[in-house]
């Protein structure tokens, strides 16, 4: 009998294509700047409160 | 031609006795050096000219906050071009002095009426610029240039390294007596009345502080005013933020101050759509800047530096 390691994770490569890598890339960045400077929830907009308040033009309220 | 100079006595002594003080408007420290939410300014009235009167003055001041900019917002933009303050009091000569915050950068429009006996109403406006915080604008340029690294990064790396993307994503993924006062529903964006209820019309000497109360910082104060019989000022809280309002009311020289507190709860406001879509477009620009600076250094390191083909 054939003894399995069933503990192992299974990893499988998946090719992203240069364009759209770029692209993806671009979004998350935007995504990530957006959250952090305008995003309206409590958790986020507690936590950057003050952060934002020091840009000078970044609306908080 | 006597009838002629009798007339213009006449008309002159009128003018003479209808006179009304000029008033100037200090601030302290001077209003080049105040910073928007971060200092304090003491603002003093005081009458130049000899037609200042010596009993009560009824005064009204109001402060009107700076209008929109076309591009660039502040962080306040819902109280942008709104009233700050309204308030009408009583005191014993010309000079008022009150003490502020003014929240945002901007030309302020204070505007003060004051009326006596025996002297001509006051209508006067007073404008006063206030300029931004230059360690903010240092902040902002940081952040931009922040955010220009940030697109170069992503810009750099994205093309074949899905790991570094899917690690990003998943990180992603995760009082006493009778005296009283009344505060009406506070909202960012609306001036809120203030109520101030007194027992008696006689002259009650009244202190008033607001206070953010996150963190203890005092955005008014007047003392040693009068409001015979109490009276409604109008404050825009701009912080959507827990408050206080304290007033601080002495009857004569033997009676200790009364004092009322009130906790106030400000309805926060999300900003506009179309400011926050206009900033986020300026920090878009930076980004995607930095993004294509990203991919070019990218393909300059990757394309000069191929391996010639071997010889055949």
């Amino acid at each position: 009998m054939e003894a399995r390691d069933v503990s192992a994770v299974q990893t499988r490569a998946v090719a992203i294509p240069s364009w759209l890598g770029g692209v993806l890339s671009l979004l998350l960045a935007g995504t990530v700047v957006y959250l952090a400077l305008f995003s309206t929830y409590p958790a986020i907009h507690d936590t950057m409160h003050k952060v934002r308040h020091s840009l000078a033009i970044v609306p908080c309220h | 031609m006597p009838l002629r100079l009798l007339l213009a006595f006449l008309l002159l002594s009128a003018t003479e006795a209808k006179a009304s003080p000029d008033l100037r408007l200090t601030v302290d420290p001077p209003a080049d050096t105040v910073r928007p939410l971060r200092d304090e300014a003491r603002l003093t009235l005081l009458p130049e000219g000899t037609a200042a009167a010596q009993g009560p003055v009824r005064w009204r001041l109001t402060v009107d906050l700076p209008p929109p900019g076309r591009i660039f917002s502040t962080d306040f933009p819902r109280i942008e071009g709104k009233g700050l303050l309204d308030i009408g009091f009583q005191t014993m000569g010309e000079a008022v002095q009150w003490r502020m915050v003014f929240p945002i950068r901007g030309r302020y429009e204070i505007k003060v009426k004051s009326e006596a006996d025996g002297r001509a109403p006051v209508d006067r406006a007073f404008p006063l610029e206030i300029r931004e915080d230059p360690a903010r604008l240092l902040y902002l340029g940081l952040s931009l240039a922040g955010v220009f690294l940030l697109g170069c990064l992503m810009g750099w790396a994205a093309p074949g390294s899905g790991v570094f993307l899917a690690v990003l994503l998943f990180s992603l993924s995760g009082v006493a007596a009778q005296e009283r006062m009344n505060v009406g529903a506070a909202k960012v964006g609306a001036l809120t009345p203030v109520k101030l209820v007194l027992s008696d019309t006689e002259a009650s000497r009244v202190n008033l502080s607001i206070v953010k109360l996150e963190d203890g910082k005092r955005l008014f104060h007047i003392e040693d005013v009068t409001v015979p019989g109490g009276a409604t000022w109008n404050y825009h809280f701009f912080d959507g933020t827990p408050h206080q309002v304290r007033a601080s009311i002495r009857k004569g020289t033997v009676l200790p101050p009364l004092t009322l507190e009130r906790d106030v709860h400000v309805e926060a406001l999300d900003p506009p759509g179309r400011t926050v879509a206009v900033t986020y477009a300026i920090f878009l620009v930076p980004l995607l800047a930095g993004w294509l600076a990203g991919r070019w250094i990218k393909r300059l390191k990757t394309n000069p530096s191929l391996p010639a083909p071997p010889p055949s």
